[in-house]
């Protein structure tokens, strides 16, 4: 009798030292205490209240040995030192260790308020975990991140917050005032407002669609760097290996390396380097340059083509090379008005059909009809024979 | 603090200590007995499951009921664990098993909470452990949880207790899943 006497005493002796610093405090209407596995269960306008956070719910699940605290219904959670409000249906917090806490919440959506930030999250599922004082957020299900400028939609979102960047996954969209981006998978640096992706990817930008596997783009300089390029504008449509865009007076420039193939309006073609200049239109197109315009059996082969898109001429220097059906016209200088279908073609040019050869100082293929006028000096030789 | 140190000590001292056995008094009826440093064992399928000690204890065959004073009694929880009672009153009754605890409860559950009200019932048929309804209980541990709530109730099998109008304080700790 005398032992268990003093094991009482001993232990209300032992208590008292710890409750002058309590400051998490719970309210409830019911609590069910599982005292062999240390689980306290609480139900009813349940409040928590601790230094970092407020919480109301309907239920709350304390696990005291496993160091965690779960809740369902009607949670709404006031974050006071990192300025934010959470709405969800359940949540699972654990604390694993001192420098690692995780807070699981699951909800239709779940919505995340960061006044701070300005900026609403919402998903079926967000992950809020703190590892040594760094924060990341993962959204899955519809996830959304949405402020007055900015609109992102994704299969799923990784936000690691304090090293100021963003994952997105699958079915991602990011929606601004001048663009729109789908992709696959895309990093968003928040502070150098740089995406980087791998997965394929398409940025559309007022008339312009730039579809990428792999790139860069520049959200505050408006360039992007990017692999294995589709560029859509209007009627043009240019596909290649490597795209560089540049700022020239402000202005988009954009160079296009290897390219696979490029369509203008009923012109298709190809050469090793394009340079583009977006506000006028032009489109230069160096090494090996090749344009066909199968309507009218039309190739246009030189070193350098330069299409004029505002003009709608085309200008060809180098070692140009043109045939039309059946004749072939070779020069060193040529342009070509698309509208009233003239080529003209200067620079010593050298006329071949068959085995005629001619000569002239300028001549101008009408490509609306196949005919050739020669103008100036005129030498060449005529297969009379043939066209007998 | 110091008080409540000093306060308890004289407690335990004075439990320890051996009080003069007193006469009964002539003027006790019949079917009443008095008696003092009394130890009572209840059991239950043969085992012993509640000791009760007292300083005084008077018995009312009437009643069936054992009033109590100063009383310390161990409740066995089962599986080598057991719970403390103390209390300045108390009451048994033989018929029904139930031990009422009356005023400056304090209550050891199984080395785990420190109860503290001014009325509970032991209903040692059920292994059930209660206050009245309304009864505030006071509920503290080792580590300083503190609750605050009313209609306690604990049942020893299913090693739970409910409470309603919980308020539960804990004390500021960095790793306590909060």
């Amino acid at each position: 009798m005398k032992a268990f006497k003093f094991f009482l005493l001993l232990f209300l002796f032992n208590l008292g030292y710890f409750n002058l610093f309590a400051d998490i405090v719970i309210n409830a209407s019911k609590m069910e205490v599982d005292y062999k596995n240390n689980m306290f269960n609480l139900s009813g306008n349940v409040s928590l209240n601790t230094k970092d956070y407020f919480m109301t719910t309907d239920n709350l699940i304390y696990k005291k040995q496993e160091k965690t605290v779960m809740a369902n219904g009607n949670i709404v959670i006031e974050f006071i030192k990192d300025k934010r409000r959470v709405n969800a249906d359940t949540m699972i917090r654990t604390k694993e260790s001192l420098a690692r806490e995780s807070t699981l919440f699951t909800g239709k959506p779940v919505r995340l308020v960061d006044f701070e930030k300005e900026r609403t999250i919402e998903g079926n599922l967000i992950r809020i975990v703190k590892n040594d004082n760094k924060e990341s957020i993962f959204i899955e299900g519809n996830a959304v991140v949405f402020d007055d400028k900015l609109k992102i939609n994704s299969d799923k979102i990784e936000y690691f917050k304090s090293d100021k960047f963003m994952l997105m996954y699958t079915n991602s969209s990011i929606k601004k005032d001048d663009y729109i981006i789908k992709t696959e998978g895309i990093k968003y640096l928040e502070d150098d407002k740089i995406l980087i992706f791998d997965k394929e990817t398409r940025i559309d930008k007022k008339d312009i669609s730039i579809v990428a596997k792999r790139g860069k783009y520049d959200e505050k300089q408006d360039v992007i760097e990017a692999d294995d390029v589709t560029y859509i504008k209007e009627n043009t449509k240019i596909v290649s290996d490597k795209l560089l865009n540049l700022k020239k007076d402000g202005n988009n420039f954009y160079v296009f390396k290897d390219v696979k193939e490029i369509k203008d309006k009923n012109m298709l073609g190809k050469a090793n380097e394009i340079e583009y200049e977006e506000k006028k239109n032009i489109i230069l197109m160096k090494t090996d340059a090749f344009i066909e315009d199968k309507s009218k059996d039309l190739d246009i082969r030189s070193d350098v083509i330069r299409i004029d898109n505002n003009e709608d001429k085309v200008f060809l220097i180098g070692s140009v090379n043109i045939r039309q059906k059946d004749k072939v016209i070779s020069s060193s200088l040529g342009y070509y008005d698309k509208k009233s279908n003239k080529m003209v073609l200067t620079g010593n040019p050298v006329y071949k059909k068959g085995n005629d050869l001619t000569y002239a100082q300028i001549i101008i293929l009408d490509t609306s009809n196949n005919n050739v006028v020669m103008q100036g000096e005129i030498k060449g030789r005529f297969d009379i024979k043939k066209e007998k | 603090m110091k008080r409540l140190k000093i306060f308890i000590f004289i407690l335990f001292f004075h439990y320890c200590s051996q009080p003069k056995i007193e006469e009964p008094s002539a003027s006790k009826e019949v079917n009443r007995f008095y008696a003092q440093n009394y130890t009572y064992v209840s059991y239950k399928d043969d085992k012993p499951n509640m000791f009760l000690s007292s300083e005084s204890v008077s018995y009312d065959n009437n009643s069936s009921n054992f009033v109590m004073e100063n009383i310390i009694s161990k409740i066995d929880s089962g599986y080598n664990e057991y719970s403390y009672i103390v209390a300045k009153k108390g009451m048994y009754n033989l018929e029904n098993k139930v031990t009422t605890f009356f005023e400056n409860v304090k209550i050891v559950v199984e080395e785990r909470y420190l109860l503290e009200g001014t009325f509970f019932r032991w209903k040692g048929n059920d292994s059930i452990l209660e206050t009245s309804e309304g009864t505030p209980v006071m509920i503290k541990d080792k580590t300083g949880l503190i609750v605050n709530g009313y209609n306690f109730s604990l049942s020893v099998n299913l090693k739970k207790f409910y409470l309603d109008n919980v308020s539960m304080t804990l004390p500021e700790s960095e790793n306590e899943g909060f």
